[in-house]
């Protein structure tokens, strides 16, 4: 019997969604897995009914059913289903890619202090509880009623970690301060930073969702969202002086939400977000899409090193070393401003058991700064931990001691990390000296006020 | 006793899976422990489901061991239950398992290491249950039946997940083989106590000294029970969510079709990138359920393997509505599966409603036809559907 062929056409409204590589799974009326490939290949198929979905990573499923003839080739068209589908097509990006619920802004029920920081309101539990001292009590998290059972929190206050000049004071009853955007360029292990706001562009206004585009340079950026009563949430901005990323703002019945960042590259932002929902087959599906071919991601210094990074750490994730051959070499070498490459190549090394030589590429990390990828930190960290655990009977001693002296440094951002987020995102005022600590109040004027994006 | 199944003898060296199960409920030197109280606890307290989640789990593996893709070849068990738990599950009692303190686990380890050394065929499942913490946010410290036993280092009787974890990777010594597939659920708080901040960084002791691997392509993803800077949770004597789901899973809401074999049939299983994709589905219906805020994370390296295998497409709840409710009274539901073999035949009006049952996993025609006077203002519906875990959902939309 002469096979036929499945062809897939995507029906989305922006010309970036309609230009994707989308993971798709084809399957038999029994159910069976007959293939997973992308929208963009042709798939030789027997003759015969077939289901085919490609899930987005905010969890729309589009689907279709085809009949195959002998010979024949089928084009199948997925669309997401209407009451899924964008509110608008400059916002498709952001409703199909990202998933993470909008967290409300914190209500703030005091007063204003005096440039006073506090940290977040944590609960005190630790599966059990922690024994909730404040009320002398012994009280268990354990449900039933476990909301009842919580621990009341405990609220330590302390001082700013960043000078308190440069923390403007309102005092108590000041006017509420607007949310604002600002960004930082430069090493922030080595604490050089310098504002960067030019970098910002001026978004259209929108009701429900805005994209700010963030201009990238040769140089570690991040930016850094402010809002008074919260922690400053401090985001590593994926963009380099060839290619842009955006800082997305949501609007919901509670307010603006906490910003999240997109990259340029279409299909690396899809492979980090599939990681991100743990759709991890989408995610092996997607590394195979020709917009990830490293050849071309690393063809010479105008291509696209930061895609070529999310690539690079999904095969790590997913343990596909037999695929990273030179990838992570030439990445390394070719784009030196970039903290990743350094942190990429060091655990390929290690995961291929070259930790002599992991340790010599780690310890290049303090030139250029935090990677801007949370698994960036989490490699290095963990080697870096591993490595002095081996110690001196397995290691040169002055790079060991080297060693600990980078971990010290990137370990002081490590609890201030989340690392749920495949961006670098921490917190603190000053992010060179990363804390916990909300802010009260901040100067007026720095970098843009988020609420004007907004019509 | 630790090693509560072996059959080492009997399958003479063949590859298989080594399972090493931990729980921890009653912690010794914690208030009301029954030992004398330590003064670092953190504040902790005694717990009451970690061991019974151990136990199921350890129940699960050996009622479920022809479903798994290697034969069952050890398991150690390591279980501290509380009073609560015994009461609700004496077997427990007779399992023959030890208790876990920190010199059991470690020499259950070792044991359990051993085994599955010198085939990188073989296969190994870690789960431990019990008190956790983190002394910075990226790692996972499990506390073992003796923490906070007088005068003792704070987590002297803690072990390191990533001592664990960096201990089973394949050795630098190409002739020494370990198992390629390694399975880790880790079901324990990863909270930051707030002692430590004040504290130098503690030290975790090393359950065995770590060398240099070699490559390293395991599959070996680790499970979290709780994303980094949050807790744990479960119900008092009775499975831990995450145990909770992670079983569910297992039965079924992570099953998935496979490729087809050779007679044509769909083969059903749980591997890691289904279980994946499934958990967060269960762990978010138990916090709807329970009102909780319950998280995981994936960690390690998450490559796919099938975790084990079904007999049957798992049962699919599916809830049925008639859009718009009125014309509930002239709307008849046959839903008939892929080979055209009916299986629902409800006639008006649907009742219960919603309509709620189950149905296996699979494709379905499902159509609300439209009959008897007064239903002019209604015309018939037909969809060909995928019903699947966790959940199949299908609202007739009758209006013309």
């Amino acid at each position: 019997m002469k096979p036929g062929a499945l062809e897939f056409q995507l029906n989305f409204k922006s010309y970036e969604l309609l230009g994707l590589d989308l993971p798709v799974e084809v399957r038999r009326p029994n159910m069976s897995l007959v293939a997973r490939t992308l929208s963009s290949q042709l798939l030789e198929v027997e003759p015969g009914d077939y289901f085919v979905v490609a899930v987005l990573p905010a969890g729309q499923e589009m689907s279709n059913f085809v009949k195959v003839g002998e010979g024949k080739t089928e084009k199948v068209i997925l669309s997401p289903e209407p009451e899924d589908e964008s509110p608008h097509e400059s916002h498709e990006l952001s409703h199909y890619f990202l998933k993470r619920p909008a967290p409300k802004p914190p209500a703030r029920k005091e007063p204003l202090k005096y440039s006073k920081i506090r940290p977040r309101r944590r609960r005190g539990n630790i599966r059990g509880g922690l024994k909730d001292r404040s009320a002398g009590g012994e009280k268990s998290s354990i449900l039933p009623e476990l909301a009842a059972e919580l621990a009341p929190d405990r609220v330590p206050t302390f001082e700013s970690g960043w000078g308190e000049k440069e923390v403007e004071s309102h005092g108590a009853g000041a006017a509420e301060l607007k949310p604002r955007l600002r960004v930082f360029a430069g090493n922030v292990l080595l604490g050089a930073l310098e504002p960067a706001d030019f970098l910002l562009t001026s978004p259209r206004q929108d009701p429900a969702v805005v994209q700010v585009l963030v201009k990238g340079q040769n140089l570690p950026l991040l930016t850094q969202f402010l809002r008074q009563g919260a922690r400053p949430l401090n985001f590593a901005l994926p963009a380099w002086v060839q290619s842009t990323c955006s800082v997305v703002f949501k609007r919901g019945p509670g307010g603006i939400a906490d910003p999240e960042v997109q990259l340029a590259h279409h299909v690396a932002d899809l492979l980090l977000r599939y990681q991100e929902q743990s759709l991890f087959e989408q995610a092996v599906t997607a590394t195979q899409s020709s917009a990830m071919n490293a050849k071309e991601l690393l063809r010479d210094k105008a291509g696209e090193p930061i895609a070529a990074a999310v690539g690079a750490y999904a095969l790590l994730r997913l343990g596909s070393l037999e695929l990273l051959h030179n990838w992570t070499e030439n990445l390394m070498n070719l784009f030196t401003w970039l903290p990743d490459g350094v942190a990429i190549r060091g655990e390929h090394l290690a995961r291929l058991g070259d930790h002599d030589a992991a340790l010599d590429v780690f310890l290049g990390l303090s030139s250029r700064g935090l990677p801007l990828f949370s698994e960036g930190l989490s490699y290095v960290t963990k080697r870096l931990r591993l490595y002095d655990s081996i110690g001196e009977k397995e290691f040169d001693a002055d790079k060991l001691e080297a060693g600990r002296g980078l971990l010290a440094d990137l370990q002081r951002f490590v609890p201030y990390v989340d690392f749920g987020s495949p961006i670098l995102t921490y917190t603190g005022l000053d992010p060179t000296k990363p804390d916990g600590a909300s802010v009260e109040s901040y100067p007026k004027e720095v970098g843009m006020d988020v609420s004007a994006f907004f019509t | 006793m630790t090693l509560v199944y072996d059959e080492r003898q009997s399958l003479q060296g063949k590859p298989g899976l080594h399972a090493l199960i931990a729980g921890v409920s009653l912690y010794k030197h914690l208030p009301n422990g029954g030992g004398v109280t330590g003064t670092r606890g953190f504040g902790l307290q005694q717990l009451s489901s970690p061991a019974i989640t151990a136990y199921k789990i350890y129940r699960w593996l050996l009622d479920n061991k022809d479903r798994m893709p290697l034969p069952l070849v050890t398991v150690r068990l390591l279980i501290s239950p509380s009073a609560a738990e015994l009461a609700k599950e004496p077997a427990m009692a007779a399992a023959g398992a030890d208790p876990c303190s920190y010199d059991n686990f470690a020499a259950a380890a070792h044991g359990w290491r051993d085994d599955a050394g010198g085939d990188e065929r073989k296969m190994t499942l870690f789960y431990f249950a019990g008190h956790g913490v983190q002394r910075k946010k990226s790692d996972a410290v499990m506390l073992m039946d003796d923490f906070n036993k007088p005068f003792t280092g704070p987590l002297s009787k803690a072990v390191d997940m990533e001592n664990i974890f960096n201990g089973m990777a394949p050795p630098a010594d190409t002739s020494k083989k370990i198992a390629q597939c390694q399975l880790y659920f880790v079901d324990a708080c990863r909270m930051v106590p707030e002692e430590f901040n004040n504290l130098e960084w503690l030290n975790v002791p090393d359950v065995w000294g770590v060398d240099k691997s070699g490559r390293d392509d395991r599959v070996a993803p680790i499970f979290y029970a709780a994303v980094p800077g949050t807790e744990a949770k479960a119900l008092k004597a009775r499975t831990t969510f995450f145990g909770e789901a992670l079983l569910q899973c297992l039965d079924g809401a992570a099953g998935e079709a496979m490729e087809q074999n050779a007679q044509g049939d769909a083969r059903w299983g749980v591997s890691v990138y289904s279980l994946a994709k499934a958990l967060p589905a269960q762990i978010e219906a138990l916090n709807k359920k329970y009102k909780v805020a319950q998280d995981w994370a994936p960690g390690g390296l998450v490559k796919d393997e099938i975790i084990c295998y079904m007999k049957e497409p798992p049962k699919v709840p599916v809830a049925l509505e008639i859009d718009p409710q009125d014309a509930l009274p002239y709307v008849t539901i046959e839903v008939k599966d892929y080979a055209a073999g009916a299986v629902w035949d409800l006639k008006p009006p649907l009742q219960p409603y919603p309509y709620e049952d189950s149905l296996p996993a699979g494709f379905y025609t499902f159509t609300a036809k439209v009959t008897g006077a007064g239903a002019q203002n209604y015309k018939d519906y037909v969809r060909l559907l995928k019903i699947s875990p966790p959940r199949g959902e299908w609202k007739a939309k009758v209006s013309s």
